[in-house]
């Protein structure tokens, strides 16, 4: 016999919000590939900045390669408005209270500025322009460095500012996201650097470490704020077990980097040890809205 | 609002012509329509929507008021269990009836004894109560979806209200993030976000809007937000005076979190029992903290890799 | 109309609902008002605003309960015992409002010694057991009259005597005490003091009370009976003809009083003058008039009585007027006093035509034909199963609707009916005007007439009812025209002149309101009525709204409001635009106000004539202290106290002489089907028992175990009928459902959205569960008694399809009104579907409302949301 049942009293459950539109794969990688084609581009040329002599050479693939990444950011943006002919009326206005205009206009800046450099980068490559930036590509590099600011920290603002459960109440989303943003930049270019053979990627190396403290202090700010949402819409063995594998991994890293010499295979781990829980952080944080709450 | 005023029809006949928005063709002409602006109108008095739930009967002439006014498709016919079949507010249900079933244990027996304590029989509360909410756009002063729209799709109206131009919505959603009560909402049928408002065309001839122009026990009221402030809370009062102890206003009053609403509630119960919040919080109380933090983060990294790599750098 | 008629006179609500907002306590009882009457509704809860109590004495805990202060759950059917329960507080607790009682109703009158209720049968005096009938010769119901030849009651204004209706009253309902009334009804006993208290408390000079009932009256074997009850419970407060009081019948549709008045039944003419029988003491005008009104046939060879007085005092004297000038209206200048101004011509009663019998007469193929005009009575008919197959039997249908109905479609949409080869019926679909799409009057509620305007041309050959009506009319007058058969008589000269093809309707509302044959000059008061052939009404109450071809005064809006909020010079309301009838009641017998607070009208002496905030609903000059002369005839028979002036004694009555045929008091019977014997009397049932005799028509024996639970059926505010073809009412309410407590619900084993079976003798359907607090199980007699709500606005036709509530009601009717007792009945519930669920297919959905142009005039931000371009 089956127990009577009635209509739930009130509607207690159903406080709040509409789930957000942007939900599946879509946005996850848009956010990650953002996050590794601004790193790339800020490790790159703060390093060129800092150590021209090291990071220099890593510059004509560096560029391009942000610039791919952030450019195929933007194209899955455009794909997931439905219609991206309606894209332009994102210029119409420039609200810089609104994480989304700041970041359309940040980031089409950033994206601008970034193709000047990068076409310098491309003709070096194939020997067509000069191995060493001119001071016209330094300045466009060092305005894309600035609009690259609010490119890199408005991803997390629009997340954070919105009603959803878990996202409104992870303050430290902004700072954790751009932090791991330089952290997968260090990572990527020491791949790329210990495949030209560069001196490169000894010293990326070398900085990673403090980086990587760094990130695994926003790291647990950020996912403190996402707790109580966890809470209820994760069950408790995957609790247990993205937390293993996001500390796991960065204990890994850590004593890898330690431990380690940047040979091919260890700078490969290392990026791997980065990137694949810094994809899977972002695929649950973004998750969180859209999962159904816990019967307790 | 005055008698005259809600007895107001339209007269079509007596509209000037007008012609109607004039459609783009080519790609400059679709980009100059998009990126145009036009002359902003004149601020009228602030108007809004008094729901008193201690009226409503729950007969949802508001929801079909709406749809027939803005010619909203009709659902897919989804039965829920309960008198309440429209679920949520939607791109397509821009009203809301809701329906909560609050029923405890039944009454006492109470036999007919000689000399029995008549006033405190007449006195007995009911054996529980049926409520009925119609949900509809708060029009927030300090509306999130407004703060949200990057595009400028999202306007106060000269009325203060808060209206969505399908014509510049992108379709990005961050409106519908944004919203804290479930509002706004992204069609399926043409991706804009969508909500109601207020009858917007209605109101600029000078007439209520549709859903308070069809609530037959006038629980949906129209008017000035100013006059319909007062006689909100002098509608509590008077609840408070028959014994609706819990009786309070939902949206009049700033609270620290978010900014009151043009269309406000009287509730004879608590906010969560019709699903609203009790404590809204406006996402943008954050904006600041957050573009630091992110900015803190973000600097401390680009700072750390700075001095690490020229401190290392060979 | 025969509960209210007989205790009042007129069978319509006497206070409109607006007034309810001066009402100090509210009893909505045998109505779902705020689903069923949401608009008038709002009053009501304005007089809660203002202090009043709302009480709601319902088997459901619906939306008008959520508006109560008060709910009193109460087993259907058992209206009658709930209200004779608070007419025995208020008369053993001296809470009547004596000086009211004394004036305006007949509480004083003496009985014949002979007139008797047998407290063990539940049967009056005169019940002859073999024909179950009441023999009614001599009519020991009737007055004891003083010796003369004036036939005046006998009274005693002290109320003492042991035969006066005061002391019968107490006598006859004193054993529906508190408990026996709860322990028949299913709440508990202080309810039913809660309840009586709340009224009488509510009730008196200062204070009065409204009571609104609807088909939770109507549609029961005792409807008529319980409707007297609360006739009786309203006077006894002293709360008719009052503001703030009265009896609201609240009808179910907008235009239900007009078609009332204008009548749609089978055995009255146009403003309730009683058609003529085919018998030898009506044949001739003449004889019919002499009779009066209450001759009417149905009495039964009784040749004395004092219904005979109504030919001769009170307003049913002026008859001769009504009758003439209605016939002058049909048959023009043909009708001359030579030819009884064709009386001849006029149907005459043959037998029994009334709605559930043409069924049967449908079946047995001795009707042919039907038109169906705004009726859909596949789905809302009792039994409509039967009634389906009826319609299957003729051998031409004429359905006008809106939509392809159940009932047009029945040949070949019916998943039970027979293969659609095999219906032999030939259906004409008629597609008709809606509301907007035409114009003309409709009498709402409270009798007040309003006209409408068309608002939009109906679509496609769209017409409205009335051009086809019209388009018939010429037609068959065409037809007629040559043809020399006295039979055809009726047809050839009938004065069809509403207009040249297209019918105008303020030329239908000229004949209804009269006007003097001679100069076309038109109506503007009832006394301009004659007998002589002068004047021409087809509707007599109807006199004086369209006073001159340039004064349709039911096209009158707004105006000024009275101290009532009474908008009087709004439309106009029947008779003589009197907004609360029989307001002589709201003045003491000097015609002072009861009370400052509750005054409508005042005699004013100095200028001779009443005045106050309501038309005189009596004559204007007519003096408080007016006392009859002997021998005085007509109007001025009645005094000057004499309110009720339909009846020839000019009072209310508490106890009815004549025009009920089951009982001059209500008496509780159980309804037909019933899963409980009735604990008050040996009768279980209404003993005129009027059930359709057929073998799809079975009713349940008492108390039988198949079907243990009652059944009541209702409208969800949602849907009409076939609204079911607008997806945005679907959409509201997409599913037939019934619903059920939780313990009903536990003990069957169902959860809350389920498939459930419902049975009943007559057949079974097949629903969801909806599982609610809302329904609780009542103990009746020690038992528990389960209610299953059935919603019955469902049917195989629509966007929203299901199994219609009306399969499972039964063809019994009330012996009075003829109207189905569908309200209460016995069924049994089960988990699961039907061994064979019926194929229901819903219509395909109405596309959305896309239309390429935007509005002209109205900014892009503000176009409806249907007229969004696609990807724009």
């Amino acid at each position: 016999m089956t127990a009577p049942r009635s209509a739930p009293v009130g509607y207690g459950d159903t406080v709040g919000s509409h789930p957000s539109p942007w939900e599946g794969e879509v946005p996850v990688l848009d956010v990650f590939l953002h996050d590794v084609g601004i790193g790339v581009f800020l490790v790159a040329t703060v390093g060129a900045l800092v150590a021209p002599g090291t990071m220099t050479p890593l510059l004509p693939i560096a560029w391009p390669l942000s610039l791919a990444m952030v450019g195929i950011d933007m194209l899955l943006l455009l794909v997931d408005l439905g219609d991206w002919t309606r894209f332009f009326h994102m210029f119409r206005v420039f609200k810089p209270g609104t994480p989304m205009s700041l970041g359309v206009w940040s980031l089409s800046g950033f994206l601008l500025a970034l193709t000047g450099a990068a076409t310098w980068g491309a003709l070096a490559l194939v020997g067509l322009a000069p191995a060493a930036p001119g001071p016209a590509v330094l300045g466009l590099a060092v305005l894309a460095l600035v609009l690259a600011i609010p490119a890199s920290i408005y991803k997390g603002a629009v997340f954070t500012i919105t009603s959803q459960p878990g996202w409104r109440d992870a303050r430290w989303t902004a700072g954790a996201l751009s932090v791991s943003s330089v952290l997968l930049g260090i990572a990527i270019l020491g791949v790329q650097a210990r495949l030209l053979g560069a001196p490169a990627a000894v010293l990326l190396w070398k900085v990673a470490p403090a980086l990587l403290l760094l990130d695994a202090v926003l790291f647990a700010a950020w996912m403190r704020g996402a707790r109580p949402a966890m809470l209820e819409r994760l069950s408790p063995e995957r609790r247990v077990a993205e937390g293993l594998f996001q500390w796991g991994a960065r204990g890994a890293a850590l004593a890898l980097l330690l431990l380690g010499q940047p040979t091919l295979f260890a700078v490969v781990t290392l990026s791997l040890l980065v990137s694949v829980p810094a994809y899977v952080a972002r695929r649950t944080f973004l998750s969180l809205p859209h999962l159904p709450r816990l019967v307790p | 609002m005055a008698s005259s005023d809600r007895t107001r029809e339209l007269d079509v006949a007596a509209l000037p012509p007008v012609p109607g928005p004039e459609r783009p063709t080519g790609l400059l002409a679709f980009l100059r329509q998009g990126l145009a602006r036009g002359e902003a109108p004149e601020m009228r008095p602030a108007v809004g929507l008094f729901t008193d739930v201690s009226l409503c009967i729950g007969c949802k002439a508001c929801e079909v008021a709406c749809k027939e006014w803005n010619l909203l498709p009709s659902n897919p016919p989804e039965w829920r269990e309960s008198y309440d079949n429209t679920g949520c507010l939607s791109a397509t249900s821009w009203r809301h009836v809701k329906f909560v079933e609050d029923f405890g244990a039944p009454l006492p027996p109470r036999p007919v004894v000689p000399g029995m304590d008549l006033t405190a029989l007449l006195a007995e509360p009911k054996e529980g109560q049926w409520h009925f909410l119609s949900d509809s756009c708060k029009h927030c002063i300090e509306a999130p979806c407004n703060l949200a729209c990057p595009t400028g799709a999202m306007i106060h109206t000269e009325f203060s209200t808060v209206i969505v131009q399908p014509d510049v919505c992108t379709g990005c959603g961050s409106c519908t993030s944004a919203c804290p009560f479930g509002v706004v909402a992204q069609s399926s049928h043409d991706g804009h976000a969508h909500k109601c408002v207020l009858c917007y065309d209605r109101l600029r001839d000078d007439l209520e809007p549709a859903c308070a122009k069809s609530c037959p026990t006038r629980s949906i009221r129209f008017g000035p937000v100013e006059s319909l402030r007062e006689e909100a809370r002098a509608r509590v009062q008077s609840l408070h005076a028959r014994g609706y102890g819990k009786a309070r206003l939902w949206g009049a009053e700033r609270s620290g979190t978010y900014s009151e609403t043009h269309a406000f509630y009287l509730l004879l119960e608590e906010p969560e029992l019709y699903g609203l919040p009790s404590r809204p919080v406006n996402p943008w109380i954050h904006l600041t903290g957050d573009y630091l933090r992110g900015a803190v983060g973000l600097l401390a990294a680009v700072a750390l890799l700075a001095v690490a790599m020229g401190r290392m750098a060979p | 109309m025969s509960g209210l008629g007989t205790s009042f006179g007129f069978g319509a609500a006497t206070n409109p609902p607006r007034d309810m907002a001066n009402s100090d306590c509210v009893l909505v009882i045998g109505s779902n008002m705020a689903e069923s009457h949401p608009v008038g509704f709002h009053w009501p809860l304005v007089a809660r605003d203002r202090g009043a109590t709302i009480v709601h004495v319902d088997p459901r805990f619906t939306r008008t309960s959520a508006a109560a202060d008060v709910h009193v759950a109460i087993r259907p059917g058992t209206d009658l015992a709930f209200l004779a329960g608070l007419i025995r507080h208020v008369l053993e607790t001296g809470q009547d409002f004596r000086d009211y009682v004394l004036h305006f109703t007949n509480a004083a009158t003496i009985l014949r010694s002979d007139y008797d209720f047998d407290e063990a049968t539940g049967l009056f005096s005169g019940w002859n057991p073999e024909t179950r009938r009441y023999d009614l010769l001599p009519h020991s119901w009737d007055y004891d009259l003083e010796p003369g030849p004036d036939k005046v009651a006998r009274t005693d204004p002290t109320l003492q005597d042991p035969r006066c209706v005061y002391q019968v009253l107490r006598r006859h309902f004193a054993r529906n005490t508190p408990e026996v009334v709860a322990s028949t009804c299913g709440c508990r006993p202080a309810d039913v003091v809660k309840v009586a208290e709340l009224l009488a408390r509510n009730s008196g000079r200062d204070r009065t009370s409204n009571l609104a009932f609807a088909l939770g009256f109507t549609q029961h074997s005792t409807g008529p009976q319980t409707i007297r009850a609360a006739a009786i419970l309203q006077l006894l407060l002293g709360n008719m003809g009052r503001p703030g009081g009265g009896i609201t019948a609240l009808r179910g549709h907008a235009n239900v009083q007009g078609a009332t008045d204008i009548p749609t039944l089978w055995n009255v003419l146009p403003n309730y003058l009683p058609l003529p029988h085919a018998v030898p003491e009506q044949a001739t005008l003449a004889a019919y008039l002499a009779g009066g009104h209450g001759s009417n046939a149905r009495r039964g060879g009784v040749t004395d009585g004092l219904w005979q007085e109504e030919a001769h005092r009170g307003a049913w004297s002026a008859l001769p007027h009504y009758l003439v000038s209605l016939l002058k209206a049909w048959y023009g200048e043909a009708a001359t006093p030579g030819n009884d101004f064709g009386y001849d011509w006029l149907p005459k009663i043959t037998g029994d035509f009334s709605y559930m019998s043409l069924f049967e007469k449908m079946r047995r193929k001795e009707i042919e034909g039907a038109f169906l005009f705004g009726q859909n009575v596949g789905v809302s008919g009792p039994n409509a199963r039967l009634e389906r197959d009826a319609l299957r039997s003729l051998r031409w249908l004429v359905v006008l609707d809106l939509f392809e109905t159940e009932s047009a479609s029945v040949w070949y949409a019916d998943p039970q009916g027979p293969a659609p080869a095999s219906v032999g019926t030939e259906v004409f679909l008629l597609p008709v005007a809606a509301g907007t799409e035409k114009s003309g009057s409709i009498t709402n509620t409270e009798r007040l007439v309003q006209w409408h305007e068309k608002a939009v041309e109906p679509p496609g050959e769209c017409r409205s009812d009335l051009a086809w009506i019209h388009d018939l009319g010429l037609r068959l007058k065409t037809l007629y025209a040559a043809s020399t058969l006295p039979r055809d008589a009726p047809i050839r000269n009938l004065t069809w002149s509403y207009g040249e093809s297209e019918p105008d309707p303020e030329l239908v509302l000229r004949e209804l309101n009269g006007y003097h044959v001679a100069t076309g000059e038109h109506l503007h008061s009832g006394a301009e009525l004659a007998h002589d052939g002068s004047v021409a009404c087809g509707s007599r109450l109807y006199v004086g709204v369209y006073p001159a071809p340039a004064a349709n005064l039911a096209r009158r809006i707004g105006g000024p409001v009275n101290a009532l909020g009474v908008f009087s010079e709004h439309g106009w309301a029947w008779p003589g635009n009197s907004r609360i009838l029989y307001n002589r009641c709201s003045a003491d017998a000097d015609g002072k106000p009861w009370s400052e607070r509750k005054k409508l009208l005042w005699w004013d002496e100095a200028a001779g004539h009443w005045t106050g905030l309501d038309a005189p609903q009596f004559p204007v000059t007519k003096r408080p202290d007016h006392r009859p002369a002997p021998g005085a005839r007509g109007i001025e028979a009645i005094p000057g106290d004499g309110a009720f002036h339909a009846h020839l004694d000019g009072k209310a009555w508490l106890f009815a002489p004549f025009g009920l045929v089951d009982g001059p008091l209500p008496v509780h019977y159980e309804p037909f089907e019933s899963p409980f014997r009735n604990a008050l009397f040996s009768e279980q049932c209404d003993p005129l028992k009027v059930i359709v005799e057929d073998v799809e028509n079975a009713i349940a024996p008492a108390a039988d175990l198949r079907w243990p639970l009652v059944a009541t059926t209702y409208h969800l505010t949602e849907h009409f009928i076939s609204t079911r073809m607008d997806g945005w009412l679907v959409e509201l309410q997409p599913t037939m459902f019934v619903e059920i407590g939780e313990e009903l619900a536990a003990a069957r084993g169902v959860a809350n959205g389920d498939w459930v079976v419902v049975s009943s003798a007559r057949g079974e359907i097949e629903a969801r569960a909806l599982v609610t607090p809302r329904m609780k199980p009542l103990v009746v007699h020690g038992r528990l008694a389960h209610v299953v709500g059935i919603v019955n606005q469902f049917g195989y036709r629509g966007e929203g399809v299901g199994d219609s509530a009306n399969d499972l009601t039964a063809m019994s009717m009330s012996p009075d009104s003829h109207i189905e007792s569908a309200k209460s009945f016995t069924c049994e519930l089960r988990a699961g579907r039907l061994a064979h669920p019926r194929s229901l297919v819903p219509l395909p959905r109405v596309p959305e409302p896309l239309v390429s142009d935007p509005v002209p005039g109205t900014p892009w931000a503000a176009q409806p949301f249907g007229r969004q371009r696609r990807g724009e």
